[in-house]
């Protein structure tokens, strides 16, 4: 995963989340399209530059989709990036399942450490409801099977591997 | 061993990240002054992006909305019409009124108080199903807005600024649980404050045992926290619980549609009356 692929998967990230939560405000319950990249930066490129692309991308959430905590998100999904560029460089998560689950585990992930976060920095904050939590993490898994797929056949069309 | 070499450089990349974060972050939670240099730069930084998104996005909802106006627009028209003819009837008896209003207030000697200053802001991003509620506005500094300004929209109080740049501010909205205003009770002039709950509504606490609040009484904001202009509605009581120390918990069902926000009203000039008292905060802040 290149600096440029990075640079441009955060810009579409941050387009479609802001672009969906004027056109459709209750997606953002739903839809975390910000998480899409750390995951796949996590699946496809080295544990640093998942760090990177999830301390990136959780400061364009905090600039942009949070008040009051400026670098919650930033901390978190470094964090997060970490962690999964680390369990990929051990097992083959680069199938749709493996995609799904790490999409899945990362959102469900991102939910409890910002709870405990705010809790932390002594910081009221609305409750999430399992529900919403659960379906998040599926559309976030979702959402990263999709980019692979899209991905994927972009790679296979220009004849490049991975 | 140039794996363990590589994990142990992540590791320590890790931890100055997260370091420099946690610093970052709780500067950000303590500081009162708005938003820290990296948020800034990062929002200028990305600026195009978001215009990009905000023009597409009103793209695509202009021809969804144009669509579903098409549809009907005819018999719109007409109730339009006939609503325009008793509209403009009772203009005129409005009309009046301000003018008998204005003279009685003279007559009782009351202070007329001034239409605040004010600029109209789009709402460029939102946020109100996270943790925080907050809109991010296309209004900043260059525009004469500056934190703790108040926000509002045709039929109430909206929030406060929290953080101003120069092209785009941040605003709190009542709705988020570490929001406050204070507010009464129009009909009985019963005082108390207004916060957000974590759930997303409001609660009028502080509200003394025997004061006369029922179901259905409408709460505005009362201009005594010296940031909202008198008179901004704020939500109808929906529910009243007393509390063992004898204050009445109120739950108010917020006036404004929060998710329906496009346009919102930046006041720009203190409460008439109380701008030294608010220079004074601010300096303090």
């Amino acid at each position: 995963m290149t600096f440029g692929f990075s640079l441009v998967a955060l810009g579409i990230a941050l387009l479609v989340q802001v672009g969906l939560g004027r056109i459709w405000p209750e997606s953002q319950r739903y839809v975390d399209a910000l998480l899409v990249p750390v995951v796949w930066a996590g699946l496809n490129g080295t544990q640093r530059s998942a760090m990177f692309v999830g301390c990136s991308a959780g400061l364009l959430k905090d600039a942009w989709f949070v008040v009051g905590a400026f670098g919650i998100n930033g901390f978190k999904r470094t964090l997060l990036g970490w962690g999964l560029g680390g369990i990929a460089a051990r097992l083959d998560l680069s199938h749709p399942p493996g995609r799904m689950v790490a999409g899945v585990l990362v959102s469900l992930a991102d939910s409890v450490l910002e709870l405990f976060l705010r809790g932390l920095l002594d910081q009221k904050a609305a409750a999430q409801g399992v529900l919403e939590v659960v379906i998040r993490a599926i559309v976030t898994g979702l959402l990263v099977v999709l980019t692979g797929t899209i991905v994927d056949r972009v790679k296979g069309r220009h004849g490049l591997s991975r | 061993m140039p794996g363990l070499n590589t994990a142990r450089k992540n590791a320590v990349i890790l931890v100055v990240l997260l370091m420099v974060q946690l610093v970052t972050m709780s500067g950000s939670v303590k500081g009162a002054k708005g938003s820290t240099r990296t948020e800034t730069a990062l929002m200028r930084l990305t600026w195009p992006v978001v215009a990009l998104a905000r023009s597409v996005s009103g793209g695509v909802s202009g021809v969804f909305n144009g669509l579903r106006e098409l549809v009907g627009a005819r018999e719109r028209n007409q109730q339009l019409e006939q609503e325009l003819g008793l509209l403009s009837a009772q203009s005129d008896r409005y009309r009046e009124a301000v003018h008998e209003n204005e003279r009685l207030r003279r007559l009782l000697g009351m202070r007329r108080e001034l239409v605040p200053e004010a600029i109209a802001a789009s709402v460029v991003t939102s946020n109100q199903d996270g943790p925080t509620k907050m809109i991010v506005v296309d209004r900043g500094t260059k525009d004469g807005v500056r934190p703790y300004l108040p926000v509002i929209a045709w039929g109430g109080a909206v929030g406060r600024v929290v953080a101003a740049e120069k092209r785009h501010s941040k605003v709190r909205l009542l709705i988020d649980a570490n929001s406050g205003v204070a507010a009464l009770v129009q009909r009985s002039r019963a005082q108390g404050i207004v916060l957000g709950r974590a759930g997303g509504d409001l609660d009028l606490l502080y509200v003394p045992r025997f004061s006369d609040v029922m179901h259905g009484d409408r709460v505005v904001t009362s201009g005594l926290d010296g940031i909202f202009p008198r008179g901004f509605g704020l939500g109808t009581v929906s529910a009243i619980t007393e509390a063992a120390d004898g204050a009445q918990t109120i739950h108010l069902e917020p006036e404004l549609d929060f998710r329906a926000l496009e346009e919102v009203m930046i006041v720009l000039e203190p409460i008439a009356g109380d701008r030294e008292e608010q220079d004074g905060e601010g300096d303090d802040g």
